[in-house]
């Protein structure tokens, strides 16, 4: 797609009609992201139902526009309460939530937002750049990429929230690798720990899960607490300075880059790529302990992946009609009841259509940017809530998100079950995050391997012998030998022959 | 004076109780709010369009909102189940294809036997062989020789999905044999065929009529006794062109209701089903994947369902995927 | 932390205990595809890892003496967030007329929750969620009554005009 065409897409975009739509979309987006218990991919189908008479385009700019505020607005609860607003800002919470009862809640709510449309705007030009060459990348991912980069998601269990101790981390992730389990198994249709029960044999779902490890446990955490603490509310700057932005453009570019690919496989979504993102960058970082206190890189890391997932994502989408994350599925639902027919078919019969896409795509993320920015000092009065009066209200919206989506009342029981767990694990400092990261890439490890097993006739070899494959499990294991002694011994090795 | 009054007032009375009288006997069953269409898959899938493509046309003549809801899990029994746990009054129903719902009970997912049901089918969608449009099988006949060996791999939307019960009857009827790859959802089924991490797919025509038109795809023959002509790729040859006493295999994809709901509630879900069926958005979604728009319920539906029920169930309790024999459910041997 | 590891780490254990049994009563060999497309086995796998993260857990609590030093020098040189935010937060003891213990704090929560979900889908919507959120905020506050009731059921009425009203989302 040339530049001249999303120019000419943009500029035709600029009709009142489709500034209202796209504004009040974002902004729909934005507040259904904040409400804890409430995720994005219900925000977009929500909007979905409501707009099934609306033109087609306007749907499209409608729907991206909700998909891309929601996205953004989980960080302002991540921030502000410690609650993930929605999956994909967990790994905001860890910065950006200690920044905030530092009494920077509204810088950090600034850098989110800037981060955020940074991150965004890297996905907007990969899609329009180089949709149709990550189509084909995307397609080069069969059963046996997907069990690797499963595996590569779970060895990153051990690192996460958990740098004092790893073995923590380790045990909340095998816990949900067992967790996702149950229910029935892919090949075969049979029922795995479901004890007879219609209720689990379709396994549990993930935002119950997801809603109650953060939120519902967030909130009896809260409410433990003897004292009520107020946080230093004062909000004197949300702009951030250039050069606390600019310091970080390698995790920026990083991040964004980590977000688009990940978005782009097909199945793994904005969740992970917001974690991969932030482990990449501690990694990579000079001040690793910093990360979980208050680290502008950390929160800048997932922010900028988890909206340039969003780009990835539809990718997919638009090249294949097969969706990159679970927003994504509702969006290309709506696409093909509208008589959008994305596909492999789509740069024939509608050539335009990834530049409209790509110049939506701005028009939401300079919408959210804008009202972003702007809603900071009231939203931070939020805080200023008394607890007794916010909790229980959470936790209403926490068990409306988890009914909501599905339609069972077992989903709400099982969220406040997951709260439960959730606040005893963090009790005892088992981190909670490696239980969510392993819950959703456990059925893509489990599937994967035993159906690639299947094709290969039980061989292993395909394993080891595809490049993707073993791409990743260099990484892997670089991974690993990274929490052992070894890099230790051998840094000290060359220290002393320096010395020497 | 008063005995005016009094004649004005039977006069009035007597016109009230004849309107009244009227209009019960015209008194139609409107839903007082809006209705719950539980469908038991995920956004996107066959059953979820084809639902709310009919509904949407069912709530002007029903003149009430209704509203769809994903409930996906156990191959739609979840979201089965649901519809029959909430009261059996006309506001709850289901969007899914007769496939699945006769297969619940012989695979021990649900109690609830295809009997319960009243259908209304919108949508039928044969099953299509395709192939990867680069396949060294360019024709059926090269297919078949293939498969003698046993080592050709088809990918499906899961045990016991449509895709799979299609390459069982394939198996059956041309007698070959293949490694069966499922997946978890027909997109997916395809995708890894377009791909070529598996060598065939069978899944339904609306869900590979989009990589047939891009020519990823090529299909080699429709599960049917007359070709399938698909805009944009031209006539699919039938199956029974090489294997004369192949069954139509396929799916009828509509609405499920409980059986027992209150009859004049049946009747007039059953008038605004016909309205839906004949609008043109419902006919031009058929043509556009590929399918063919029907108006089918009641008697004729539940027929159709008695024959769907004898074949798909007993392949699968032969082919070992199902533990109890059908005939303890009063299904008998095709 | 040591005895509470130690506690963990028997639960860790018991907990892949049950899956491990469980998933080794599977059928292992009933299919087509042979061994490596089990039922069982992905899940026997993981709870063997866990069940020896649950021994090494236990191990540690009891041996391993190193392991918590470090533990207590890392806490020591860098404080958490927690700490930071008891010097920068001032501490609301006004507007809350309860004194609890932490545990029946965590008790009250609870139950006020499960109670609040047994209730849903039994009596209308709009009323459970109003008592949940007046129950909880008396509850913890112990005064204010007449201001708990206002918002209980100006925020319950919010919620749940706005699904069922606005956005035709089925609540419980």
């Amino acid at each position: 797609m040339s530049l001249s065409v999303f120019f000419s897409e943009f500029f035709r975009l600029l009709t009142p009609t489709t500034l209202f739509n796209s504004l009040w979309a974002t902004a729909f987006g934005i507040i259904v992201g904040m409400l804890p218990g409430l995720q994005a991919t219900m925000g977009v189908a929500l909007i979905t139902g409501l707009t099934f008479r609306f033109p087609a385009e306007q749907v499209v700019v409608i729907l991206i526009s909700v998909y891309v505020g929601a996205i953004y607005g989980g960080s302002r609860s991540a921030i502000l309460l410690n609650i993930p607003g929605t999956a994909a800002n967990a790994a905001t919470c860890l910065d950006g939530n200690p920044l905030a009862r530092k009494g920077q809640a509204g810088y950090a709510i600034g850098l989110a937002t800037t981060a955020s449309a940074v991150g965004t705007f890297i996905g907007l030009l990969t899609l329009g750049i180089v949709s149709p060459l990550l189509g084909k990348i995307a397609l080069s991912f069969k059963s046996w990429e997907f069990f690797t980069l499963a595996i590569f998601g779970i060895v990153i269990c051990g690192n996460l929230t958990a740098p004092k101790d790893p073995l923590k981390g380790w045990v909340a992730g095998l816990f949900g690798l067992l967790l996702s389990q149950i229910g029935r198994d892919p090949i075969h249709a049979y029922p795995r720990f479901t004890f007879g029960t219609v209720a689990l044999s379709g396994g549990l779902s993930l935002i119950p899960v997801l809603v109650g490890t953060y939120g519902v446990s967030e909130i009896i955490g809260v409410m433990k607490m003897p004292k009520a603490y107020t946080v230093r509310t004062k909000v004197d700057r949300v702009l951030p300075r250039m050069a606390d932005f600019v310091r970080y453009w390698k995790t920026i570019i990083r991040s964004g880059i980590i977000g688009v690919i990940v978005g782009a496989i097909p199945g793994v979504g904005e969740d992970t790529a917001a974690w991969i993102s932030y482990d990449v960058a501690k990694r990579s970082s000079k001040n690793p302990d910093e990360f979980g206190r208050g680290s502008y890189d950390g929160l800048i890391a997932a922010e900028t992946g988890n909206n340039a997932c969003i780009g990835g994502a539809i990718i997919p989408v638009l090249t294949l009609a097969v969706p990159g994350s679970a927003p994504a599925a509702v969006l290309l639902a709506a696409m093909w009841l509208h008589g959008i027919r994305p596909g492999p078919l789509l740069p024939i019969e509608q050539p335009m259509f990834i530049g409209t896409v790509t110049a939506i795509f701005m028009l939401a993320t300079i919408f959210m940017a804008i009202l972003g920015l702007s809603w900071v000092r009231p939203l931070v009065k939020v805080l200023q809530v008394p607890r007794t009066i916010l909790m229980p209200i959470v936790l209403v919206l926490c068990t409306v998100g988890a009914y909501a989506i599905n339609g069972r009342l077992f989903d709400i029981y099982l969220t406040v079950l997951f709260g439960v767990i959730g606040f005893f694990m963090r009790s005892n400092d088992f981190p909670a995050a490696p239980l969510v990261l392993g819950f959703i890439l456990g059925p893509m490890a489990d599937d994967n391997l035993r159906r690639a097993l299947v094709i290969s006739g039980g061989s292993l070899a395909p394993f080891f012998a595809r490049p993707i494959c073993q791409v990743l499990w260099a990484l892997t294991l670089l991974v690993i030998i990274s929490r052992t002694p070894l890099p230790r011994m051998i840094r000290n090795m060359f220290k002393r022959r320096a010395e020497a | 004076m008063k005995k005016h009054v009094f004649r004005i007032g039977m006069a009035l009375m007597l016109c009230m109780m004849v309107m009244s009288m009227g209009v019960m006997a015209q008194a139609k069953w409107q839903p007082r709010r809006p209705i719950n269409l539980i469908v038991p898959w995920g956004p996107g899938g066959a059953s979820d369009l084809t639902a709310r493509i009919v509904a949407a046309e069912m709530e002007k003549p029903l003149g009430q909102r209704i509203i769809i809801t994903n409930t996906p899990g156990g191959s739609g029994a979840i979201g089965t189940k649901e519809m029959f746990d909430l009261p059996h009054d006309g506001y709850t129903w289901s969007g899914n294809a007769n496939g699945s719902i006769v297969t619940y009970q012989v695979l021990e997912f649900l109690d609830i036997s295809h009997r319960d049901y009243a259908n209304f089918f919108a949508m039928f969608t044969p099953n299509v062989i395709c192939v990867p449009a680069n396949s060294p099988y360019q024709d059926l006949p090269a297919l078949i020789q293939a498969m003698k060996t046993g080592r050709v791999t088809v990918s499906s939307a899961g045990t016991g999905s449509g895709g799979h019960q299609a390459a069982e009857f394939f198996k059956k009827y041309a007698g070959v044999d293949y490694v069966h790859v499922p997946y978890q959802g027909g997109v997916y089924a395809v995708t890894a065929t377009v791909s070529g991490e598996v060598d065939c797919v069978m899944q339904l025509s609306m869900e590979v009529v989009e990589m047939l038109r891009a020519k990823q795809l090529k299909a080699l023959a429709v599960m049917d006794n007359k070709p399938l002509e698909v805009e944009g790729v031209g006539a699919i040859p039938p199956i029974t062109n090489w294997i004369a006493d192949f069954p139509s295999v396929g799916s009828y994809f509509g609405l499920f209701l409980p059986k027992d709901i209150p009859a004049d509630a049946l009747a007039a879900i059953t008038a605004a089903f016909e309205v839906a069926c004949n609008s043109d958005t419902v006919k031009n979604f058929a043509t556009e994947k590929g399918s063919v728009a029907v108006c089918i319920y009641g008697e004729e539906a539940e027929a159709i369902n008695e024959q769907a029920a004898s074949l798909i169930c007993w392949m699968l309790y032969d082919g070992g995927f199902a533990n109890i024999e059908p005939s303890q459910f009063g299904i008998p041997r095709p | 932390m040591r005895r509470a590891d130690t506690i963990s780490g028997i639960l860790v254990m018991a907990v892949a205990a049950f899956f491990g049994i469980m998933a080794l009563r599977m059928p292992w060999r009933a299919s087509q595809w042979g061994i490596t497309a089990a039922p069982g086995l992905v899940p026997l796998v993981l709870a063997t890892a866990l069940l020896l993260c649950g021994l090494v857990l236990v191990t540690r609590a009891k041996t391993g003496d190193a392991h918590y030093k470090r533990m207590e020098a890392l806490n020591q040189q860098a404080p958490t967030c927690d700490d930071e935010a008891g010097d920068a937060a001032e501490p609301e003891s006004t507007s809350e007329g309860r004194v609890l213990t932490e545990t029946q704090r965590v008790l009250l929560t609870v139950g006020l929750a499960v109670a609040y979900i047994l209730l849903l889908g039994r009596i209308h919507y709009a009323v459970a969620t109003a008592l949940y959120i007046f129950a909880s905020i008396a509850v913890f506050q112990g005064k204010g009554y007449g201001k708990a009731a206002i918002v209980a059921v100006v925020s319950s009425a919010v919620v749940w005009f706005v699904f069922t009203k606005v956005f035709f989302v089925f609540l419980p």
